[in-house]
Parts: structure tokens; C-alpha cells; sequence
């Protein structure tokens, strides 16, 4: 009963700090339970949706020529397959729609059962799926972003750079293998009538390019449990099958490509909101520690009284947990539909309809590890109550000494506010070393993310890394047997100097066995992005990745055997590099042994990076006026390339996350810490009153004491991201293939952390002095 | 013929008290002389502290006016009051109250900063000048909380006068202290007293008052006596305290 009184007598009394404190919980509650929920619910709407589908482990996409009844059989019968399932389908050569163009392969199959059909909302799905009519299309949900486009809009699809055809957009459907945003290829559905109109056409075409492509989706024996990249790997070991296909899909690439993106955002937030949490910790830690230090007299009378040490510490120990349990109550809660609002935004990537639910186990679980470290900090702050002695506390307690600093801070008669304000923090530094970390963690996160964005915002970088954003790129519009590459090369020499040039086709080819992205190189030499060893000049040798090296052991000076179209060739790799494409799982070569393979040892297009800007639109003036008709041209001097746009994207959303919750912090401890010294110092700001110290002038103090800790602290901030910046950058660019990364520090991206958190510091902290106009002088009064 | 320094006219100062009012301060009129020591005496909860704190601006009077250069502090804003304490008031409290973060050193000359009418190097020198006369030199880098009671007061009597304020209040500034400090605090103040440093002080001990050449007598709100007396020898102490007491049992004290 008696710890009942006191509990209601300190809920009451401390009310500010233990809301703060419950915010700050809530905070981290409801955003790290709508991220596990998001997952979850993102990873059981995918299976959800392959079960719907009812596909195999792996689609293999393999030109209908190259599928022999010989061919068919041997895989047909392969110990490690089950059945097949056989679509036909056409693949397009480009796809325009609100003037955005796409030449990833676009394959037109006839709406099969299994497809489910969203609503207008795109909330569920329709109960039934309408037959698809003469001009109609069905489109994955991925190709809503991707294109822009919506219900009723006009899709034309273009086959072999001969036949153009335009669609209606029906519908958007689920189609998990290939939907997403993020996975190049699609699946769009036709009607049967449009379908055979088509095949008809490709049949009239003159060109070689190829058109009809067998989709067969292969189901794995029962009893083999093999990954689908094993499957794959065992797959073509047996039957190369891999090595005739032009493209296959296994569902767990499918779900690694479609979940990459919201994985890597919501991944970098899980991350940033575990330091969030680290720091309510040592708020927490702090609120202990200055309570005991201002309640010194109080818990002494009440040891006097016959409260012992564990009962004071339980009070301590349940006014706290009953805050952070309110706290993650209230964030449990709110995360409810804050996840369904995070699902429905990653929708427009994953292009899969999520579950809806908390994932309660998961985040009861997460919820109970963070308020049992808080248990843990509650007890070991606590302990500074078993030395409290009732004589001393009676006789005044330790208030009145609060100096700990060695350091000597002089005071001057010039910036006087200045010379106070540093006095006033080194006098009690072991009290601000909570807030000091803070800061840093938060200047750590704020300048982190402004390196992203300086990392985006230099093309030159960008190259050198890996993601190869040249100036201009000529695609081929239309078939042709002449090399108009070459001549848009000597156009644009005879303009300007070439910096950088390229004529490049990327294959999926096989690796000792197993499936790998290659990009071929007409002049390999060029290659930007060598991080060691040097590029593939012969006919026998590739580059790879570090993150192929790492997953498949490889090295420099290591032989593998490439194989595709049936040829086998033994290479060795020269070198290291780095490209984005399938997550870094790449590889390169130059277009002889793209020869030794049986592939073109031609580009899809040509790529340059000149050195006078100003000639470009000369250079495409030109261009245009000669090959028209077979050459599109992307000028990335004038427009972003769609992955710049991409990561900017991202990075825009983490860096408004991040800000934003950073201030919000900034604020909530600002005011608690200022409240807690307020109380501490309250006689002081009585005596500087007395002394004729102005309020505003009391306040500008103790606001310019808070900017000079947040100044330490976001410097202390921002040596830590010079020190671990790149490992930090390393690791989470790994999600998108990257092992190496440049970093440029620049003096924006350091300077504006640093000015946004002390400045925000000494706003938030003049804010929270308000209570210094109501100390009177009068309270110095004894009477 | 001594120049009036401060007047009060009418002061009130009530409280509200269950429903009712309490009247601390009744209509007193005052009147402060450059160069005074002047002492406020009265039993317990006469309205002693509360008159000074009342004539110093420190709290705000219920009614009436206290006139300072022709100014009323009683409709002074905050600023204005901030000005008057930093430039021509200077305080001593009975509980010390110094900064407890600075040293005795830095606690005296902030004030002088504060007040901007002299340069910082002025400020410092008069510093040492005060600490010296103080005897507290050896102790100027200590923090209170590391030296007496007498050496925290001493540090506070040179903080009130660091500025040269035109007049010091100082509530009860021996109250704290043990008689041996007392005795100390008093020869200072008596000493700036002589200087011509204009003091009122609110004392209940007779040993505190005889160093005043003015004590003013307070019942009830109202001062009711006032006897005024010649500076203060020490050698006529004795003669001087039987003078106070006669005085304050005519009083009823």
C-alpha cells in the first residue's frame, strides 16, 4: 500500500519524463513491429502467391527453336524434375507506354488460371478474372510504377523491331515470379484471338531476331528439398538446359529481387531505430541517475522511515516499466496500421498483395528482449539507492556539490553567455557524456545518409563503383545487319574526345554449372570499374565480382568452365569489378569469347562519356539525322537515368525518416534533459536573477549550453562516420551488389548534420527554459 | 542635509489565506538616506524580509510605490528590474546563495561583468582588491562548497559591493553564521558603511543592529519606531547596545 501512494506520488510528480519516455517507445515499438510485420507479411504474401500461381521452382525461358522433342525429353525425364508446365509466348523487343520505353523482354503468354486479378484499390483481389478481349492487356502490378500507367491507358508492344501493337490495360494482376519493379522481365497476358494474330505476324517477319519463346515452368521432384539455385545448378549439370535457355527465374531469386528494395530500406530504418532504442536506454539511464541525485534527501527519509533498499529500487524499477510498457503499448497499437500503410507503399515494388497482420509472437518477443535490457539498466542505475545514508541525506544530501570537472573553463567579461554556458558543462560533464552519445548517433545516421546522396550525386563515382551512368547510349531501334555503332562512334569522335566508350550485350550464361549474369565488352579495357587484378583482354579470360568471389570461392588466377549454346570454355579470371546487376552476382568478358560461346560478338549499344558536354547535342543532331529509324538515344546529361532515379528515391525516403525521427528525439531529450537540470539548478538561475542576469539572457545560456554539447557531440558524430563510413556504406550497398565504395566527404554533407542537430539543440533547449521565467528571486528567500 | 536614496509610500503586501487575506505590509512609508546603515528589527513574521524584498524589487508590493531616482520599482518591468540589480542594487542573502559552480573568485566578479560600467580589467582588479580586504585571498580559486560558512558570506558581501551599487540590502546576513564569523561579516560591512556604502538590513539580533546609525521598528506590517544613532564605535558598545535595548522594550520587542 505504502508503495502504492509513492508509485501514484512520483507517476504524478514526474509525469513529463515518463511520457517523453513512453513516446520515445512508442516510437521504436511501433516502427520496428511494423517492419518485422511488413516482412512477415510480405514473405507469406509471396508464398501465398506462388501457391495461387501454382508455378514450378524455376521458369526457364528458351526459344522455341532450341527446345528439340530431344531436349524435352531428357528434362521431362530427369530424376530431379516432377512435371513441367509449357507456356507459349512472344517475347517483345520494346514496350512504350506514357512515354516511357522499355527494352527488357516483355513475354506474351494467354491469361492462364492461377493469375488473380487486383481491385481498383488494389486492396484484394477480384473474385473472378474476366477473359481478356481483342486488344486488352493484362499487366503485373510491377509495370504500374515502372510505367506509370493506369487502368485504360494505351500500352503498345513492339516484336522484333517489326510488328507494333497497341493494348488497353484491362487489368493489373498478381504474377509473383517476375512482377516485381525491380526484376526486368514480365509476364503480361493477352487474349488468345491477339495471341495468334501475333504469332501469325512473327511468322511473316524477315529477320532472325528471335520472337516465339517457350516458357516452361519445371516443378521439382517429390522428396528433393533442393534450393532453386541448386536445382537449377543439378538441373543443367544433367540436361543443359540452362545453357540452350535464353533467361530462367528461380522463386527464390524471384523473392530475393522482389523484396531487395523494401529489404534495404526497411533493413537501414530496423538498424537505425535499434540505436533510437540505445538511445532511450541511456535517457532512461539518465533519468535514474539525476532523480536520485535531486530525490538524495527525500529517499533518505524514506530509508529513515524503513524503506529498505529493494523496495525503493521496485518502486524505481515498476514507475519505469509502467511507462515503457504503456509506451509499447500505445507503439504495438499504432503499428498496426502503420505496417498496412508501409505494405501498401512497397506494393508498387513487390507488386504482391501483403497479409495484412501484426506478427505478434515475432514482435511480443522483440518488445520483451528491449524492456528486458531496460529491466537490466533500471537495476544496475538503481544501485546508487543502496548507498544513499538517511543521516547525510537529512543533514542536505550531495545537491549542493555537483562539481566533478578537473578541467579549469575560465570565465571572461567578453561572451560572458559563452564563457557561463561552457562552465556550466564542463562543471557536470558525467552528466551530459548521455546526451554527448546521442547526439553522435544521431549525427552519425544524419551524415551517413547525406554521403549516400553525395555518392548519388556524382556520376564519376557512380562509374567507378559500378553503376555506370554514361553520358549518352545509342540502343538499336530496329533490326539491322549493319554495325551503326561503330559508325555513331566515329560520329562522335570527329565532335569531341572520348572519355569513356563501350559497345556492351549482357547473357545469362553458366558458370561452372550455375547461372550467372555476363556482361560482354567490346572494349573491355574501358571497364571503370576494375577494383583489382586487371580486365579480360583475351578470349579465355573474365572478370567477376567480389560477391560472386565470395559466394562461389573464387579467386584470381582461378580457372572455371563458361558454357552456353551448347560450347564449353575454360577461362581464367584476371580480376575483381564492380556492377549492380543481379545483385552483383555478374561476371565479364569481351566479345571473343563471347564468340568461343556462340553468342553475337555485336552490342545492344554503345555508351559514352565525352569530355565536352556542350558537343552532345550536336553529336545527337546528327546522329538523328542518319539513323533515325534504327537508333534511340538516351541523353543522361539532360534526363537521370531511371536507377539514379531509383536510389535517389531511397535515399530520399531514408534521409526523411532519419531527419525526421532524429529531430523528434533531439526534442523529446532536449526537453527532459533540460527539465532534469532545471530542477537541478533552479536556485542558481534564482541567484543569476538576483545578480541582475535577464530571463532572456538565463535562457540563451542554458540553450547555448545544449549547442555546444550538441556541437561535441555531432563533432564526436561526425568523426565517427569518417572512421566507419565506408565499412558502414560497404555493408548496406552489399544489398544492391556492391562490396567497394569511394566515399566523398564534403563539406556540405558534413557541415549540415552538425548545423541541423546543434541548431535544433539550441531551439529545442530556449524552448524548454521557459520554466527559467517563472523562478523568482523571492524563492532565495528564507523566512 | 542626507540625500534621499529611496522612498517607499503606502507599500502593501497581502497574501490570499484560506479564502481570506493575510496583510504583511500596511501602508508603510519610507525613506532611505545616501550613506545610511540602516536596520529593519521586529519579531518574527513582523513583515521584516517581506518589507526588504519589497523596497529591493525582489517581490512585487500589493499597493503603494517605492520610489528609486524617481522611479517606481513596484511597475517596473522584469528588464528594467534586471538592470537595477546588475547596475545599482547589491544583495546579501542569509543563506549564502553563491553560484555554486564558480569559484569564490569568479562568483564576485560576474557580478561586475554583468554591469558593464566598468572595463573587465577593472572588474578584476577591484576583485582582488575586495578579496584582499575580505581575507579570503588565499581561497579566491575554491569552490563554496570547499570553504566556511563566514568565507561563503565574506564572498557574497564582496559579490553586493564588486559593482558599486548605490544601495545593498542584506536579509538577516548573519543568520547562517557562527558568532566568530559573525563578528567578521559585520566589521566588513561596517567598514564599506564607512566607505559611505548606503546598507539596509533586516536583522532580529541586537548585536547585528548596533552597527546601524538607523533602526527602523517593525509590528505587524506597520514601522512603529525608528531611533537614530551616531556611527558606530566600537568602544561604545556597550553604552550603544544598552541605547538599542531601552529602545526595544519601549517597543515591546
Amino acid at each position: 500500500m505504502e508503495m502504492l501512494i509513492l508509485l501514484k506520488a512520483n507517476i504524478r510528480k514526474k509525469k513529463g519524463t515518463f511520457i517523453s519516455i513512453a513516446i520515445l517507445m512508442a516510437i521504436v515499438v511501433t516502427i520496428c513491429t511494423s517492419i518485422i510485420s511488413v516482412r512477415d507479411n510480405y514473405l507469406n504474401g509471396l508464398n501465398r502467391a506462388f501457391e495461387m500461381t501454382d508455378c514450378g521452382e524455376i521458369l526457364i525461358m528458351i526459344d522455341k527453336k532450341k527446345l528439340t522433342d530431344e531436349l524435352r525429353s531428357t528434362v521431362e525425364n530427369s530424376s530431379f524434375v516432377k512435371k513441367i508446365q509449357y507456356y507459349d509466348s512472344i517475347v517483345t523487343s520494346k514496350v512504350v507506354c506514357n512515354e516511357h520505353e522499355d527494352r527488357d523482354g516483355y513475354f506474351l503468354t494467354e491469361l492462364r488460371d492461377g493469375i488473380a486479378l487486383y481491385n481498383k484499390e488494389l486492396t484484394n483481389f477480384c473474385e473472378n478474372i474476366s477473359e481478356v478481349g481483342e486488344g486488352e492487356i493484362y499487366l503485373p502490378l510491377g509495370l504500374k510504377s515502372k510505367l506509370e500507367c493506369d487502368l485504360e491507358d494505351t500500352i503498345t508492344l513492339e516484336v522484333a523491331a517489326e510488328f507494333k501493337k497497341d493494348f488497353v490495360i484491362k487489368g493489373f494482376v498478381q504474377e509473383p515470379m517476375m512482377g516485381s519493379s525491380t526484376i526486368g522481365w514480365k509476364q503480361v497476358f493477352i487474349g488468345k484471338s491477339d495471341f495468334q494474330k501475333i504469332l501469325e505476324l512473327c511468322s511473316l517477319s524477315q529477320t532472325n531476331v528471335q520472337k516465339e519463346v517457350t516458357m516452361m515452368s519445371i516443378y521439382q521432384a517429390e522428396g528433393n528439398t533442393l534450393s532453386s539455385p541448386k536445382f537449377q545448378k543439378q538441373l543443367n549439370i544433367e540436361t543443359k538446359i540452362l545453357d540452350m535457355a535464353e533467361g530462367e527465374m528461380g522463386i527464390d531469386e524471384s523473392k530475393k529481387y522482389t523484396l531487395l528494395l523494401p529489404d534495404m530500406i526497411l533493413d537501414i530504418v530496423f538498424a537505425f531505430m535499434l540505436f533510437l532504442f540505445l538511445i532511450i536506454l541511456i535517457v532512461v539511464s539518465h533519468s535514474i541517475t539525476t532523480e536520485i541525485d535531486i530525490e538524495y534527501t527525500a529517499l533518505g527519509i524514506l530509508k529513515a522511515q524503513g524503506f529498505n533498499n529493494k523496495k525503493i529500487r521496485a518502486i524505481f524499477l515498476i514507475q519505469y516499466m509502467a511507462s515503457l510498457l504503456l509506451g509499447a503499448m500505445l507503439g504495438s497499437i499504432a503499428a498496426i496500421p502503420i505496417q498496412h500503410y508501409i505494405g501498401k507503399a512497397c506494393m508498387s515494388v513487390t507488386a504482391v498483395l501483403p497479409e495484412q497482420s501484426l506478427s505478434i509472437g515475432k514482435s511480443t518477443l522483440f518488445t520483451f528482449i528491449l524492456i528486458g535490457c531496460f529491466c537490466l539498466i533500471i537495476l544496475l542505475k538503481t544501485r546508487k539507492v543502496i548507498h544513499i545514508s538517511p543521516v547525510r541525506a537529512i543533514i542536505g544530501g550531495v545537491e549542493d556539490i555537483y562539481f566533478d570537472s578537473r578541467i579549469y573553463a575560465p570565465i571572461f567579461d567578453k561572451a560572458l553567455s559563452f564563457w557561463l554556458a561552457f562552465r556550466q558543462l564542463i562543471s557536470a560533464k558525467k552528466r551530459y557524456f548521455g546526451v554527448l552519445f546521442i547526439v553522435a548517433i544521431l549525427t552519425f545516421f544524419m551524415t551517413l545518409v547525406n554521403l549516400f546522396s553525395v555518392f548519388l550525386a556524382s556520376r564519376d563515382t557512380l562509374n567507378s563503383m559500378g553503376f555506370m551512368i554514361p553520358d549518352i547510349t545509342f540502343h538499336y531501334n530496329k533490326d539491322t545487319n549493319k554495325d551503326l555503332l561503330t559508325e555513331v562512334e566515329k560520329i562522335v569522335e570527329k565532335h569531341t574526345a572520348i572519355r569513356y566508350k563501350n559497345q556492351q550485350r549482357t547473357q545469362y550464361i553458366s558458370l561452372n554449372g550455375d547461372k550467372i549474369y555476363s556482361e560482354m565488352y567490346k572494349y573491355p579495357e574501358q571497364i571503370l570499374s576494375l577494383t583489382k587484378g586487371r580486365v579480360p583482354l583475351y578470349d579465355n579470360e573474365i572478370i567477376i565480382t567480389q560477391i560472386v568471389s565470395e559466394s562461389m570461392d573464387l579467386e584470381i588466377g582461378d580457372t572455371v568452365i563458361l558454357s552456353k549454346n551448347g560450347k564449353e570454355v575454360e577461362c581464367m579470371i584476371t580480376g575483381f569489378y564492380q556492377a549492380i546487376n543481379d545483385v552483383g552476382m555478374i561476371i565479364a568478358f569481351n566479345f571473343d569469347l563471347a564468340g568461343r560461346l556462340g553468342l553475337p560478338q555485336s552490342g545492344f549499344s554503345a555508351s559514352f562519356i565525352v569530355q565536352d558536354k556542350d558537343k552532345i547535342s550536336d553529336i545527337i543532331d546528327e546522329i538523328k539525322a542518319q539513323y533515325r529509324e534504327f537508333l534511340k538515344i538516351d541523353d543522361y546529361t539532360t534526363t537521370k537515368n531511371p536507377i539514379e532515379i531509383q536510389y535517389h528515391s531511397i535515399v530520399d525516403v531514408i534521409t526523411v525518416i532519419i531527419y525526421s525521427f532524429s529531430l523528434i528525439f533531439a526534442l523529446i531529450v532536449v526537453i527532459m534533459v533540460c527539465n532534469k537540470t532545471f530542477i537541478r539548478e533552479r536556485r542558481d538561475i534564482g541567484i543569476f536573477k538576483a545578480l541582475g542576469f535577464t530571463v532572456n539572457k538565463l535562457r540563451f545560456h542554458f540553450a547555448l549550453r545544449f549547442f555546444i554539447l550538441a556541437l561535441l557531440g555531432s563533432f564526436i558524430g561526425m568523426s565517427i562516420t569518417v572512421v566507419i563510413a565506408k565499412p558502414a556504406m560497404s555493408f548496406i550497398l552489399k544489398f544492391v551488389g556492391l562490396s567497394t565504395v569511394i566515399v566523398n566527404f564534403t563539406v556540405a554533407s558534413v557541415l549540415l548534420p552538425i548545423l541541423i542537430i546543434s541548431g535544433s539543440f539550441f531551439v529545442f533547449a530556449y524552448i524548454a527554459s521557459k520554466n527559467i521565467k517563472k523562478v523568482e528571486v523571492k524563492e532565495l528567500i528564507v523566512q | 542635509m542626507k540625500e534621499n536614496i529611496l522612498s517607499a509610500k503606502g507599500l502593501c503586501k497581502s497574501f490570499a489565506h484560506n479564502g481570506g487575506q493575510i496583510h504583511i505590509l500596511s501602508h508603510v512609508d519610507l525613506t532611505l538616506y545616501q550613506g545610511d546603515f540602516t536596520v529593519i528589527m521586529g519579531a518574527s513574521g513582523s513583515g521584516k524580509s517581506t518589507l526588504l524584498y519589497a523596497l529591493s524589487g525582489m517581490d512585487r508590493a500589493t499597493a503603494g510605490e517605492v520610489l528609486y531616482h524617481g522611479k517606481n520599482i513596484v511597475t517596473m518591468s522584469e528588464k528594467e528590474l534586471s538592470t537595477l540589480r546588475s547596475n545599482d542594487f547589491g544583495f546579501i542573502f542569509q543563506q549564502l546563495h553563491l553560484v555554486s559552480n564558480l569559484t569564490l573568485f569568479e562568483n564576485i566578479v560576474i557580478s561586475g561583468y554583468l554591469s558593464k560600467t566598468v572595463t573587465g580589467e577593472i572588474v578584476r582588479s577591484y576583485a582582488e582588491e575586495l578579496i584582499e580586504k575580505m581575507g579570503i585571498k588565499h581561497i579566491k580559486n575554491h569552490l563554496p562548497a570547499q570553504v566556511s560558512g563566514g568565507e561563503q558570506q565574506r564572498c557574497a558581501i564582496a559579490r553586493a559591493v564588486i559593482h558599486h551599487p548605490k544601495l545593498i540590502f542584506a536579509d538577516e546576513p548573519t543568520g547562517a553564521l557562527n558568532r566568530h564569523n559573525t563578528i567578521e561579516v559585520l566589521n566588513l560591512l561596517t567598514s564599506i558603511n564607512e566607505s559611505g556604502q548606503s546598507i539596509l538590513m533586516v536583522t532580529h539580533d541586537i548585536h547585528v543592529a548596533l552597527r546601524a546609525n538607523r533602526i527602523l521598528y517593525l509590528e505587524d506590517g506597520k514601522i512603529i519606531g525608528e531611533l537614530t544613532l551616531p556611527l558606530f564605535c566600537p568602544s561604545e558598545e556597550k553604552s550603544r547596545e544598552k541605547q538599542i535595548s531601552a529602545w526595544l522594550h519601549s517597543m515591546e520587542w
